[in-house]
């Protein structure tokens, strides 16, 4: 429920209640009662209420505008598809031929996925434009049933006078009214509810303008926002999160002419999209020069190796044959064989550990490789195990003392330091202990994921010892979930706000009692 | 292309050079934008106006969940019509080139990955 929502429902409760105490004694004639004057005077308040806002037509006119958009962008799609899969002249072939075929492929794919999201938008607007249609006949319901109850009682100080009885059939008229216009504000707010999400989540969709820089074209743009990590839809893998391509925009235009000309000659040097939506990712975290030089040098024997980006550089995908069922734990998260699993009550520590690397391609390739990308000593899953180990070994050692686990202020802690300090947020405790805080915090935890930034939160059973799990993705009223134990799951909002989504940990941690918001820091 | 034609006729046209298709394409963006009420606003920097906040989208987050989805969109089309027309710019060079070398053709073609204007 909204904060606007429960302050109108507050407010017809109180009406409610008011009218449920009244006492009527009335008998006729001139033996009045004064419960008719309250009675008159709650009506009135009533009739005041405001209606739900909004306008059905103008809403339904955007839906059928943006369906009309989408079978153009559908059109644009399949023209540019065309140019696309006909190839570029001869001389194009080539280093430069080559990025053009890229733009052209990725335009395409723009185009296309523009297709599909006004649809979506269309439908999500038409949806909208009925909640609120609905929303305002059950209101001028509820306005009739009270302008019924008004007309039985005699015109203003007259009411005075009316017997019980008709008091009576008064009140209960203006109780019909009032569950209308109750009914009024729970539809409206339930189409505003969906209506924020789902435009929300499609908002989060529109990548390629989120890259503000002067330094890159329209094209750039298109190629690098489309470019996403091997293994699973581009659509839902990209390389570079919505945060990431702001930061990395206004870090390339902060970078000094010699920097950028070095890192000019690093994306021109790139095989492939791919490796240059690295070398900006590595730019966003926050790397100086000499740092991003070295990474570069590191991947670009592997630039035009996607499997190998993307196991080395990003842990999680979400690969197509995810069924997103909840209790489904089948979504392992490996490199080389080994799983990103925790080991001990590091929950905290090794989720963290996940998402920094999830997060900065720099560390993520250390941790991989050690530094040494290829050679069998370093680059293999036991060496990436002995790593692994050290690190979580690393992060978990930041709680007081030696006690077993770490709290959620120590939890706030590392989230800042690993996490935040790569994608420019800050991390800030927030106890979710009823389903009201938890519905509360649900739109928050949505932005979040949609700007590419994970949300760690405890869950318990009771008073047992609690498990960090960290959201990592929203779709369709549902939330992708990053479990230590070494997998993904995900769990449907429903049972995130109700404390029963026992299916993400075997049923041994059902409800969620805090989470980490990220709050994103003004850049420096 | 204005609202509610059936087609663009992209799909129907092969006589058309790629070139011709990419600016079709971008010209159909273009239209699209207008359709959705951005562009006839673009050029009005300085003025507070946002086409896309008004107050029929109800007070429970649908309306600034709107206004933003709709900016967000609407700079999306722009940059996609920005980037077919780099593309067809290139495609013009590319014919104008034909006989030059390899080399040649890569120095001139360089620029589509690098910025050779600056929208804002």
């Amino acid at each position: 429920m909204t904060a606007l929502g429960r302050r109108r429902k507050d407010h017809l409760d109180t009406l409610r209640g008011k009218l449920e105490e009244l006492e009527f004694h009335g008998k006729g004639g001139f033996d009045g009662d004064e419960s008719n004057l309250v009675l008159t005077r709650l009506i009135k308040q009533a009739l005041d209420f405001p209606a739900p806002e909004g306008s059905p037509d103008e809403v339904a006119a955007k839906a059928a505008a943006y369906r009309r958009a989408a079978a153009v962008a559908d059109e644009v799609g399949a023209g540019v598809r065309a140019v696309a899969t006909a190839g570029l002249p001869a001389t194009w072939i080539g280093e430069a031929g080559s990025k053009a075929s890229d733009v052209t492929k990725a335009a395409a794919r723009n185009a296309e996925q523009m297709a599909e999201k006004f649809g979506t938008a269309a439908r999500e607007l038409a949806l909208l434009a009925e909640g609120i249609d609905t929303a305002q006949s059950k209101h001028g319901f509820g306005l009739d049933a009270l302008r019924t109850a008004r007309g039985m009682l005699p015109d203003g100080g007259n009411a005075f006078f009316a017997p019980a009885e008709t008091a009576g059939r008064a009140r209960q008229a203006a109780l019909d009214g009032l569950r209308y216009l109750e009914s009024g504000v729970t539809v409206a707010e339930a189409a505003g509810e969906r209506a924020e999400r789902e435009l929300d989540k499609l908002t989060s969709e529109a990548r390629a303008g989120r890259l503000d820089s002067r330094h890159m074209t329209d094209a750039d743009r298109i190629v690098l926002a489309d470019a996403g990590a091997w293994g699973g839809d581009r659509a839902e893998n990209e390389i570079l999160s919505t945060g990431d391509l702001e930061r990395a925009g206004l870090r390339l235009d902060r970078l000094s002419a010699g920097d950028r000309a070095a890192y000019d000659k690093l994306l021109d040097a790139a095989k492939s999209p791919q490796e240059r939506a690295y070398l900006m990712k590595a730019l966003a975290a926050g790397y100086p020069m000499p740092t991003i030089t070295d990474f570069a040098r590191k991947i670009h024997p592997y630039g035009d190796r996607p499997a190998w980006l993307q196991q080395h550089l990003t842990p999680i995908v979400t690969r197509r044959d995810d069924s997103r069922v909840s209790g489904d734990s089948s979504q392992t998260v490996t490199f080389d064989g080994r799983e990103w699993e925790q080991e001990g009550n590091t929950c905290v520590a090794f989720s963290t550990v996940t998402m920094h690397a999830q997060t900065d391609p720099v560390y993520a390739l250390e941790l991989t490789t050690g530094g040494h990308p290829g050679d069998p000593e370093h680059d293999s899953g036991a060496a990436f195990e002995e790593r692994l180990r050290a690190e979580e070994s690393r992060v978990y050692a930041r709680r007081e003392g030696d006690k077993e686990g770490m709290n959620g202020a120590e939890g706030e802690m590392v989230a800042d330091e690993e996490i935040g300090a790569h994608t420019g947020t800050d991390y800030e405790l927030r106890f979710v202990e009823s389903e009201q805080a938890r519905k509360d915090a649900l739109p928050a935890i949505r932005d979040a994921v949609n700007n590419g930034q994970p949300v760690p939160f405890g869950a318990r059973k009771d008073d047992q010892f609690g498990h960090q799990m960290v959201v990592i993705g929203q779709d369709g009223g549902k939330l992708q979930i990053y479990n230590p134990w070494g997998y993904t799951t995900w769990v449907s909002e429903e049972d995130f706000v109700n404390g029963t989504m026992g299916g993400a940990t075997d049923g041994r941690h059902p409800t969620p009692t805090d989470i980490q918001l990220p709050k994103q820091k003004p850049q420096p | 292309m204005g609202e509610g034609r059936p087609g663009l006729g992209l799909e129907h046209r092969p006589t058309l050079s790629q070139g011709d298709r990419l600016d079709e394409a971008a010209r159909a963006l273009d239209g699209m934008r207008k359709g959705l009420g951005g562009a006839p606003f673009a050029g009005l920097a300085g003025l507070a106006l946002n086409p896309f906040a008004d107050a029929a989208f109800g007070e429970y987050g649908g309306q600034q969940a709107f206004t933003s989805f709709a900016r967000a969109w609407d700079e999306e089309i722009e940059v996609l019509a920005g980037a077919l027309r780099q593309i067809r710019g290139k495609i013009g060079d590319g014919v104008a080139l034909n006989t030059h070398t390899d080399h040649g053709v890569r120095s001139a073609l360089h620029g589509i990955g690098r910025p050779a204007e600056h929208r804002r």
